[in-house]
């Protein structure tokens, strides 16, 4: 072992072999130095740059570069080209955009002196036959007719000119050019930041969108999410069923079986207060969605109508269709002007109205199924309905076209991520399903470990980049996620009775609301910091 | 007949066609139209002959004219074709400068053809250059110097260019530009007739406005 330790202590001492660096040897020192002296470069610090070039003896440019270099700087075309079919490390494609770059310099000089028939022997013999676009080999046949046509400025032979343009071309070539004779742009960084990314992605409870520190490794710890009851809210007078955040994060909306819903302020110190309560609803409130200004709210139920309330005054400022028309869910279009709800009768089916009350437009029809629930992406771009409990209908409604997904157990909640890109349903065979709005996954990710059998049970995106889900359960804990594992990293004690729904606060990233049969909500946050586990 | 009637007409007997009656004359007459618009000068006096219609002599230089302009522009002589018809139609070319390009374009393969690339280039260079400031003309001359990268240009993506169907396009262009600007028909009424039918069916089997229509087919036509 000790003679092992002798060696590697030699090797590091001499300077002039090509060694090795790092604890596990697989870094060549050459290759570490250049990218140094490369970032040094980018980063505007030309002398140091040129000071460690001299120091190690390593150079920045390769000699195979510094050679083209000079043939292109001196205009020796032949040359150029010679040079770079005698590039074995490149690829035919890649030789061919070379190529065609330092023709096209050629040609461009040649119309510049004025010897058009040069430009056109090069032209047909030479370029034409190179494997790259027709249309760059048609723009320099236009060149022909006028040198405008190149977008070049000047017309007449003009060193200044050509010189800009070989500078440029040699910039160019470097793009094409294979490494070790160059080296990628900005290497050092895209290497650190991998790292970084890899690490963000491995960090289960990451939930910040704040720049890392690249001094140490990064890894956080449960500090960063909702873990504990900070605050219990106990408006309503029976079950409560549901709650949301609004979208600016500093309003929270519950509805309960009491038959009413409740607008709660977040304050500047995150604690929440009662603002309005909102009574005219004769049966049990299921459902309520936030205009996205959040300047007014909707409130359905399940054998109820459609209200809408403006949440300044609490005040109801319509009630949509007759007592008949009962409207399971509801959802916004981003102009928080058009509105679309769904029914729980079969062949009321679905219909889209402005905050006046004038229908615009309905889905009806004999084979209208019931529809248990409904969501419009934040985009826009597509209506989400639950159909019969188990059909997934995703509405494509500018191209109107739509695709199913037919899932095998009866669906409870649908809930859109802030992206757009995925919905998540949760099933009563106890698992959350994710799919993706697009269609390209063809099995969904899954999350299991909480409790739903026979009970509307909700669940939600929610975190910085909406990477944790959460749900209610049935065995009253509320259930969180980090997206990429199955099974939860958290499980929240605290309610007495069944958790039916939940709610993330979209802006404070570690604010977590949960609605239960035991009357209250509770608002969760992180561990206070004095007693966290930082790192594991 | 107007489109009710014919519709009507053809939702009956087939052998209805037979009751209609037509003049002779009429007959002879888009024969004739057919005729002196593709300038079969030989044909038309031999119609003449045999029928005892009437054609003028200023008809007969009319239509000798046209078939040399014609002749020039399909065989190899843009610029006899171009001279031709500033003497018989004065300021036409002037006014319509989308023909004078088609002209110029086809003097210009003309010298490709015939391989002289750098002739080619210069006559490009002195005659197209101002169709590049056009926007109507840029994209038409942008494939036209294309030719000039190849030296097979017959195989290169612009070959059609080269095409006999190409010189025919631009000739026919110009046969009824020339008939438009002495103020007659610039469609001989056999062809009118022909696109009218067309129509008709088109229309009647609903097809018309849809993508994918069916051509007028000769066979189709004699066979109902």
């Amino acid at each position: 072992m000790r003679i092992l330790d002798h060696r590697k202590k030699l090797c590091y001492t001499m300077e002039n072999l090509t060694t090795m660096i790092g604890s596990k040897g697989v870094i060549k020192r050459d290759e570490f130095v250049r990218i140094l002296i490369q970032c040094l470069y980018s980063l505007g610090y030309d002398k140091s740059a040129a000071c460690l070039e001299s120091e190690s003896g390593i150079s920045y440019k390769s000699s195979e570069f510094k050679l083209l270099e000079s043939l292109v700087l001196g205009a020796d075309w032949e040359g150029c080209i010679n040079n770079l079919y005698g590039i074995k490390e490149m690829t035919d494609e890649q030789r061919d955009t070379a190529l065609f770059l330092v023709l096209k310099q050629y040609f461009v000089e040649c119309l510049g002196r004025g010897d058009d028939s040069l430009a056109l022997s090069l032209l047909r013999k030479q370029i034409s036959k190179l494997n790259v676009g027709r249309e760059k080999v048609h723009m320099l046949a236009f060149g022909l007719l006028s040198f405008g046509a190149l977008a070049l400025n000047k017309v007449q032979e003009d060193n200044d000119v050509f010189q800009e343009l070989r500078k440029y071309l040699i910039n160019e070539l470097g793009k094409v050019i294979p490494p070790p004779i160059t080296v990628p742009d900005r290497r050092l960084e895209h290497l650190v930041e991998t790292v970084a990314a890899s690490q963000i992605d491995s960090c289960i409870y990451h939930n910040s969108l704040d720049p890392l520190s690249i001094y140490k490794d990064h890894r956080c710890g449960r500090d960063q999410i909702p873990t504990e009851t900070v605050q219990i809210l106990s408006g309503h007078k029976n079950e409560v069923w549901f709650v949301q955040f609004s979208n600016n994060g500093n309003y929270l909306a519950s509805s309960s079986s009491d038959c009413t819903a409740i607008i709660w302020k977040v304050l500047e110190d995150s604690k929440l207060v009662l603002q309005h309560t909102l009574k005219s609803h004769q049966n049990p409130v299921s459902f309520v969605a936030w205009s996205p200004d959040d300047t007014m709210l909707l409130t359905c139920g399940n054998s109820e109508v459609l209200r809408l309330w403006d949440v300044e005054t609490g005040t109801c400022k319509h009630t949509f269709g007759d007592n008949g028309f009962l409207v399971s869910s509801c959802a916004w279009f981003p102009d928080s002007n058009r509105l679309v709800c769904g029914s729980s009768d079969p062949k009321k089916g679905i219909c889209m109205w402005d905050c006046e009350g004038n229908e615009i437009k309905a889905w009806r029809g004999i084979r209208m199924p019931k529809i248990s629930d409904i969501a419009v992406t934040p985009n826009g771009e597509y209506l989400i309905s639950i159909f019969s409990d188990r059909d997934i209908r995703i509405l494509n409604v500018g191209m109107n076209t739509e695709r199913v997904i037919s899932e095998e157990h009866p669906i409870t909640s649908l809930s859109v991520s802030g992206d757009s890109k995925y919905l998540i349903v949760s099933l009563n065979s106890q698992e959350i399903h994710m799919w993706d709005v697009e269609g390209c996954l063809e099995k969904p990710l899954r999350y299991k470990g909480h409790r739903q059998h026979k009970y509307v049970i909700r669940s939600c995106f929610g975190g910085a980049n909406g990477m944790f889900i959460a749900s209610g359960s049935e065995n009253s804990q509320v259930y969180i996620w980090n997206k990429r594992i199955s099974d939860p990293i958290e499980v929240l004690s605290g309610h007495s009775m069944t958790v039916n729904c939940v709610s993330w606060n979209p802006k404070r990233h570690q604010m977590l609301a949960s609605a239960s049969d035991d009357q209250t909500i509770r608002i969760w946050g992180p561990q206070p910091e004095k007693a966290c586990n930082k790192g594991l | 007949m107007k489109e009710e009637e014919i519709r009507s007409t053809m939702d009956v007997d087939p052998k209805q066609y037979e009751l209609i009656k037509i003049n002779g004359k009429d007959s002879h007459n888009i024969v004739l139209s057919y005729l002196i618009h593709g300038c079969f000068k030989d044909t038309v006096e031999s119609l003449v002959a045999s029928t005892g219609l009437k054609v003028s002599a200023a008809q007969l230089e009319d239509m000798e004219k046209r078939k040399r302009i014609s002749h020039f522009a399909l065989n190899g002589n843009a610029l006899g074709a171009i001279q031709l018809t500033e003497q018989m139609s004065p300021d036409l070319l002037e006014n319509d400068k989308g023909l004078l390009f088609d002209l110029l374009s086809l003097r210009f393969v003309e010298l490709i053809s015939s391989k002289e690339c750098t002739e080619a280039l210069e006559f490009a260079q002195a005659k197209l250059t101002p169709f590049g400031k056009m926007q109507d003309h840029v994209e038409k001359l942008e494939d036209f110097m294309a030719l000039l990268a190849y030296e097979e240009p017959e195989k290169s993506p612009v070959f059609h260019l080269l095409s006999l169907d190409y010189r025919h396009h631009v000739a026919d262009k110009l046969n009824r530009a020339i008939l438009a600007h002495s103020h007659m028909p610039s469609y001989s009424e056999l062809e009118r007739i022909i696109r009218q039918a067309t129509v008709v069916r088109q229309c009647l089997s609903g097809e018309l406005g849809k993508d994918t229509v069916s051509a007028f087919s000769l066979k189709d036509f004699l066979k109902n």
